[in-house]
């Protein structure tokens, strides 16, 4: 349960991290955790982490890179890549429509600002839904739905997110020009590589 | 600054905007637009195929176009992918040309392949999809040999209605 728990929370805050811009409370959160910080070695040891003021941290560093690593030069929505033509898909052809539809995840487009549904922040907040109603069901006794959902995270990983993410993730790396993406794109590539041994083995 | 200073410097601009472009002298709808000049015949092959990750197994950002361009000596600025390729291979008259741009994004493909391999082996749970990216390269490396081959070069002193 803890582990089930810790991906959920992990998929939650790389969701978050990719989706949009940083305000002061996450970044707060980034600065400060020390389990957080653990996973993004860089940007714990980044001197301008503690000595630049946290707004202008944000304003002068975080976002712009965030500007140009998710709007001006890479492309963070799974269609893109997966269609010879490199449109992205925003309408309800979408692949990832279906699968989102059958376990209620309702992506609403104006808070997440994003234009279609397949973003990278959108399917790993997919993941996070996924898991906390599998720790529903556990908590619940209910085993045979824990088990469905555990699959179905495994094949939603291996029809969507690793089919593109790791192209997106490894341009985001070397990209990137804060530690904090840099650590962000190589925690988040290691760990849905990982998840998805985990999750094989339990397959 | 203030917000007279904000108004001062919207009249500036638009006095300017008037000055400047309503004689249509920088009107870039034209001819004289480079991006508008023709290319080699290549190029939109090379643009679909080499541009698509669906095809190539990998996404050449507009710093990687850009980074190949300056490896050659080539100085093309950034912009639309595609119109940064055209750009960088609008002049082409020489094979030799071709093989050391192609070179350069061989260079690329490598990182790519030994990034994708170390990735297989570190999860093997995934070395399926990496091994179709790998896949993807290896057609696409095909793909520039194959025009290089058939790439004909053009004589300084050939016919242009000939070419």
């Amino acid at each position: 349960m803890n582990e089930l728990t810790a991906r959920s929370n992990i998929y939650a805050l790389l969701s978050r991290i990719m989706l949009q811009e940083l305000d002061v409370e996450i970044l707060n959160t980034l600065m400060n955790d020390e389990t957080v910080l653990e996973f993004l070695p860089h940007w714990k040891e980044w001197e301008q982490r503690t000595s630049v003021p946290p707004q202008k941290l944000l304003e002068e560093h975080l976002n712009p890179d965030f500007t140009n690593l998710s709007l001006l030069h890479l492309v963070p929505y799974e269609t893109f890549y997966t269609r010879a033509d490199q449109m992205i898909e925003t309408g309800g052809a979408n692949p990832v429509t279906d699968i989102y539809s059958a376990y209620d995840f309702i992506v609403d487009y104006g808070v997440a600002r994003v234009v279609s549904s397949d973003h990278i922040g959108v399917e790993l907040e997919f993941m996070h839904h996924l898991c906390q109603a599998q720790i529903k069901a556990v908590e619940e006794g209910d085993s045979d739905s824990a088990a469905e959902l555990q699959t179905v995270q495994h094949r939603f990983l291996n029809t969507h997110l690793l089919q593109w993410a790791p192209m997106y993730l490894i341009n985001m790396k070397y990209e990137s020009r804060t530690p904090l993406y840099y650590d962000a794109a190589e925690m988040a590539l290691e760990f849905i590589l990982s998840d998805n041994e985990m999750l094989s083995a339990g397959a | 600054m203030n917000k007279t200073d904000f108004s001062d410097l919207k009249a500036e601009f638009d006095q300017f905007v008037r000055e400047k472009c309503d004689t249509e002298a920088c009107d870039t709808s034209g001819d004289s637009n480079p991006d508008n000049e023709p290319v080699p015949g290549f190029v939109d092959e090379l643009t679909d195929k080499l541009l698509a990750p669906y095809h190539s197994g990998v996404y050449f950002s507009r710093l990687d176009i850009k980074r190949v361009a300056e490896a050659i000596d080539e100085s093309i600025p950034i912009k639309e992918r595609k119109k940064m390729l055209q750009a960088l291979f609008r002049h082409t008259t020489r094979k030799e040309y071709l093989r050391v741009a192609f070179d350069e994004f061989n260079r690329h493909f490598g990182g790519r392949i030994l990034i994708y391999t170390e990735l297989s082996e570190a999860f093997p749970a995934s070395k399926a999809i990496f091994d179709a990216n790998i896949a993807k390269i290896k057609n696409t490396q095909k793909l520039l040999d194959q025009i290089v081959e058939d790439y004909e070069e053009i004589e300084a002193t050939d016919e242009p209605m000939m070419v």
